[in-house]
């Protein structure tokens, strides 16, 4: 099991080009931004000033990191690296090289475990990052950089920063599910990262979808049906940790519908990612390699 | 008896639907036994690749099933970790080197071995390229490595899909020589398409020869090449000749002054005898073994 991990592992990571775009981009990017951060405060009296006047907390910066990672941008790298690395095998028609060696499923899923801690990783390491390097640019600005960290705090903090973690992996397991589809039906990059993003996306406007359909079939309650996407019930489960309340847009309200409990939702997202990968896995198992 | 390697049962495989339906592989059966060089020999299209790709489950058979070692393939990969295969032009990850695509394959396994590796890329004539990203590899050079990448796991059963395919004809020797070698020194089994009859008859001990997806000769490279023998006859005059063998062999001018007939050696001395009668000046007679080149040509068109 450690060889096969290693083995996509070192596949993934000798791709330099899309190791360096997709992946490298998460800790190396928020680097560079402290970068030019620290450079404006070393250079200009206002931006300095500015600094001192009104510093960053570690808590806000560490919840920045997670709220790009979980934007639609942000997700785009997570959808293009899941569909290059279930893609490349059938463009270089490597497949037929690596299935006698071991039994599909095993190297399938061991895809979707390598891609997930790679995520998890680039995550995390962006997050930590922010939060220590700009403690540095404040110090350079001579501003206080806080809140100190207490036991108290971090028994409050932490919860909230993991339930961010949780969302944004969750979110990305999602994501890569519908590249890994998208990979096993088209066996293109290209068209696997268009239709995984074209779904990524549409997956945001369901919402809409239904809301607009109810009202040409003069049944509203169809928005109901929202509750079972996983976008929603994502969107859900950050809600209850930001907040302590769910997610309730207001044509929800309006229907009355109370937002699901945070442990409800993460069920109907796992439901979610067994079936997707179930799915992908099914149609991989019985596919004819034959390029 | 001796042990089966592949039995191949009756197999058949369709492409594509309807008016563009394509029969890749046609009731194909084949039994290869152990220990051997096994030759499938036949034209571009054949249906080659295709019956390779079923014996090592990476095509599903429209009917009919493959055995291996006596157990069928269909979803028993434990099977296929006993078989190393290239199948239909090397390939390779473009932006690792040679060494790092055989280390990631091998990991894909769970037989890494930085040794065996280098001992791989030694055999194939690699190592001195090992470590230069395969983006820039010939084909050959790809092919060598996509032998070495058969051999990692340390088969049984190596399978090569045209395995000189791209190689300078030293290659090719090195190669013929490394395939006969992993038989009679290494006790593997060696099943080794080609279109290369030259190739097949120099290394093979048995054969299959396929055409439009069907087995149309099976058996042993030599007893099939002297299976089939004709005479070479120069006579005075050659119309009267031939018309005098005729009803009784097939005869084919070569050239004015001599003839080829189906007929062997036994029937030799009848023939000069009817000739000599006829009145006829026969200047030499010679057998000829049909070359496998002229046996394969033939056997296809028969086939067709
Ligand atoms: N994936 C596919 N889709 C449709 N047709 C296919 C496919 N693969 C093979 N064929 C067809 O099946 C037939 C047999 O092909 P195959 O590749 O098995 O032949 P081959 O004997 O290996 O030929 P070659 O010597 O050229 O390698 C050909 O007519 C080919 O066009
Ligand atoms: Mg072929």
């Amino acid at each position: 099991m450690v060889q096969i991990f290693r083995a996509e592992w070192e596949k993934i990571f000798g791709n330099r080009f899309m190791a360096a775009f997709l992946i490298w981009i998460y800790p190396v990017g928020t680097i560079t931004m402290l970068g030019l951060t620290a450079l404006a405060v070393l250079l200009s009296e206002t931006g300095r000033t500015a600094v001192r006047l009104q510093p960053p907390t570690w808590i806000e910066q560490m919840m920045l990191t997670w709220s790009i990672v979980n934007s639609e941008i942000g997700r785009l790298f997570v959808v293009a690296l899941a569909a290059q690395v279930f893609a490349a095998e059938y463009q270089h028609s490597m497949w037929k090289n690596l299935l006698p060696r071991r039994p599909r499923l095993h190297l399938f899923l061991n895809k979707f475990v390598v891609l997930g801690v790679i995520v998890l990783l680039a995550f995390v390491s962006m997050s930590l990052i922010a939060g220590v390097g700009s403690g540095l640019v404040v110090g350079l600005a001579g501003g206080q950089y806080g809140p100190a960290i207490t036991p108290a705090l971090l028994e409050d903090v932490l919860p909230v920063l993991a339930n961010e973690a949780l969302v944004a992996f969750l979110a990305a397991l999602v994501a890569t599910c519908y590249a890994a589809l998208a990979c096993v039906l088209t066996h293109s990059v290209v068209m696997a990262t268009l239709s995984a993003l074209l779904i990524t996306v549409g997956e945001q406007i369901i919402p809409v979808i239904l809301l607009w359909l109810g009202q040409l079939a003069n049944n509203p309650d169809l928005s109901r049906a929202t509750l079972i996407f996983p976008g929603y019930n994502l969107g859900n489960i950050a809600a209850w940790g930001r907040s302590g309340a769910g997610y309730q847009p207001p044509f929800l309200h309006s229907l009355g519908v109370e937002a699901p409990a945070a442990a409800d939702s993460l069920l109907v997202v796992i439901v979610w990612l067994a079936i997707l990968i179930g799915l992908a896995a099914w149609h991989f198992q019985r596919q004819d390699i034959a390029h | 008896m001796a042990a089966v390697a592949i039995e191949v049962q009756g197999i058949r495989k369709q492409f594509g639907t309807g008016k563009r339906q394509i029969k890749a592989v046609d009731d194909l059966t084949l039994t290869v036994a152990a220990g051997q060089v096994y030759g499938f020999l036949g034209p571009n299209g054949a249906g080659k690749t295709t019956t390779i790709r079923i014996i090592l489950d990476l095509i599903r058979p429209t009917q009919g099933a493959v055995r291996l070692f006596g157990q069928p393939v269909r979803q028993n990969n434990r099977l296929l970790r006993r078989v190393g295969a290239l199948v239909e032009g090397a390939t390779c990850y473009p932006y690792l080197t040679g060494r790092k695509n055989l280390e990631v394959l091998a990991r894909s396994g769970g037989y890494f071995e930085p040794g065996r590796i280098q001992s791989l890329l030694e055999l194939v004539g690699m190592a001195d390229r090992a470590d230069r990203p395969t983006r820039g590899y010939s084909t050959g050079m790809k092919q060598r490595l996509g032998v070495a990448a058969a051999l990692l796991g340390d088969p049984d059963l190596v399978i090569l899909d045209e395995p000189t395919n791209g190689l300078d004809p030293a290659g090719m020797q090195d190669m013929r020589a490394l395939i006969r070698r992993l038989v009679d020194e290494q006790g593997r089994t060696v099943f080794l398409s080609s279109h290369m009859l030259n190739e097949v008859e120099q290394i093979c001990d048995r054969v299959a020869i396929i055409n439009r997806g069907r087995v149309i000769r099976e058996g042993d490279v030599k007893a099939l090449l002297t299976e089939k023998t004709r005479l070479r006859i120069e006579a005075e005059p050659l119309p009267a000749a031939m018309a005098c063998l005729q009803p009784h062999w097939t005869a084919r001018a070569d050239g004015d002054a001599a003839f080829y007939l189906d007929a062997g050696r036994e029937q030799a001395p009848q023939i000069v005898q009817r000739l000599a009668a006829s009145g006829i000046q026969v200047y030499q007679v010679t057998l000829q073994r049909q070359t496998l080149e002229e046996f394969f040509l033939q056997a296809t068109q028969e086939g067709a």
